[in-house]
């Protein structure tokens, strides 16, 4: 008598899954295509913005009641720390370039020797 | 012990092995990434402009420009060793730069797509001609990137060698679902960038994942059924890492993608207008190459088709791949079909 395959029942279980997978991102694509997904979307998001306005107002009250800077307060002084080490990159350069010109070498850390720009592509 | 016994000692066996690694897989720290050797050789603001370090003995003339998607970040093509599209084109004998965008911080939020095409790129390429000491530069970009460099290579179509495309959008009316959710009846889009800055990574992470919503658990479900497989679950963090770890979008870069890209679908009716310079794609006249996959659910077909019928190269082709929008560029699939595809077309073009 010959071996009738045995149905591995785990196979039939990711089958499932992927069939699971499959019809619900078509159902969801098709519910979130229509205007009503869009609109009510949006509307959640004025809502969600409007709140993080007023907790925003809020909080920058009350640090400053606390006598503590606020987010937008550290943000500047860290813009401001940027703009000094992007000065400071700029200067670095401008230095290198000027020892290049006057036959200097840079005291940069060395990238390596660069392999010759010889390679040619495989014959077919 | 008869067969359907033996099979569910079996499966109580693998249960207890998966809790066991299960609990590992919590505990254990998040997979590194990134791991090819490079060096930062430029940076403005949260850009950096990355050379990996050459690993064949000759290498060809044009070196290779990758211009990372803004959304996210560049590590997709350096994920782990034996899963990295840039160890990969090292290898092959490349010499390959990469332009990664950070996370935008509050002062540039008013990056446009002038500061990108006219400012960070033709920068970038500059710093890879001064480094590597030659002429040439061929332009690979992924999704957005792909933008970036298509409206780069239109504005300045002698400095590109060579032009790539990974699945990068031209007619964004195709993208029915992103086009349907920032629908301008609903889409308060200034509203949005004006009280947020730069838009939040959450949004545009939540935008990705509602596209695919049964997706992730999908995933969940195959990770707990492989988690005595070191190499699936090594796999599965890093592309994990890779997809939570979405970019914020610099505000009026935003504004102008949905207003000018996706409301008016200027790229795609080459009338969209840069830094005053008109971006016309009949101007690229390199040899181009794009990449698309044939289930891309970020940017279907339709939408990228059109790019090469759009650009002025004779020397222009595509190719449609099995994968999706990330399998095509990074995992086993990406190793089997894009990356040997492309060096095949790029090591003829880049002597």
């Amino acid at each position: 008598m010959a071996d009738t395959p045995q149905k591995d029942p785990f196979a039939v279980w990711r089958e499932l899954v992927a069939q699971w997978e499959k019809n619900v991102n078509s159902a969801a694509n098709t519910a979130m295509a229509s205007d009503e997904y869009s609109s009510s979307m949006h509307g959640a998001l004025g809502m969600t913005m409007k709140m993080q306005e007023t907790m925003r107002d809020l909080m920058a009250a009350y640090l400053a009641n606390a006598n503590l800077p606020s987010r937008s307060e550290v943000l500047a002084l860290a813009e401001r720390l940027g703009g000094i080490e992007a000065r400071l990159d700029a200067m670095t350069a401008l230095l290198e370039r000027i020892a290049e010109a006057g036959g200097t070498k840079p005291d940069a850390p060395s990238r390596g020797p660069r392999p010759p720009r010889t390679k040619a592509p495989p014959s077919a | 012990m008869n067969p359907t016994a033996e099979r569910i000692q079996t499966e109580i066996d693998r249960a207890i092995q998966r809790s066991i690694k299960g609990l590992e897989y919590f505990a254990s720290p998040a997979a590194a990434v990134g791991p090819t050797p490079k060096d930062v050789i430029l940076q403005r603001g949260t850009m950096h402009l990355y050379h990996y370090r050459p690993v064949a003995d000759e290498i060809y003339r044009v070196p290779i420009l990758i211009v990372m998607a803004t959304s996210n970040r560049g590590y997709i093509l350096d994920l782990a060793p034996g899963q990295s599209f840039v160890a990969y084109l090292l290898q092959a004998g490349y010499d390959v730069y990469l332009i990664d965008w950070g996370p935008p911080s509050p002062s540039e939020r008013t990056l446009r797509f002038e500061d990108y095409t006219l400012r960070f790129i033709p920068e970038c390429a500059q710093r890879v001609r001064d480094d590597s000491g030659v002429d040439d530069v061929t332009v690979i970009g992924y999704c957005m990137g792909g933008v970036l460099s298509v409206i780069y290579a239109a504005l300045h179509p002698r400095d590109v060698t060579n032009l790539v495309c990974f699945t990068t959008p031209v007619d964004f009316s195709k993208m029915e679902l992103f086009a349907k959710w920032s629908d301008r009846r609903y889409f308060d889009v200034d509203r949005l960038v004006d009280a947020s800055g730069n838009v939040p990574s959450e949004l545009i992470f939540t935008s990705f994942e509602m596209l695919r919503p049964a997706t992730r658990l999908a995933g969940q479900v195959a990770l707990w059924e492989n988690i005595g497989d070191e190499a699936f679950v090594r796999s599965y963090r890093a592309f994990e890492r890779w997809s939570t770890d979405t970019l914020p979008l610099a505000g009026e870069y935003f504004r102008e993608t949905i207003k000018e890209l996706i409301w008016e679908n200027k790229l795609h009716r080459n009338e969209l207008v840069v830094g005053g310079c008109r971006v016309d794609l009949t101007a690229i006249e390199a040899p181009m190459l794009h990449a698309m996959a044939e289930h891309d659910h970020i940017v279907p077909y339709p939408a990228a088709k059109p790019l090469i019928e759009h650009v002025g190269s004779q020397d222009k082709s595509e190719i449609v791949l099995k994968g999706g929008h990330v399998s095509l560029v990074a995992g086993p699939n990406a190793i089997k079909r894009l990356w040997p595809a492309l060096d095949r077309w790029l090591g003829v073009r880049s002597t």
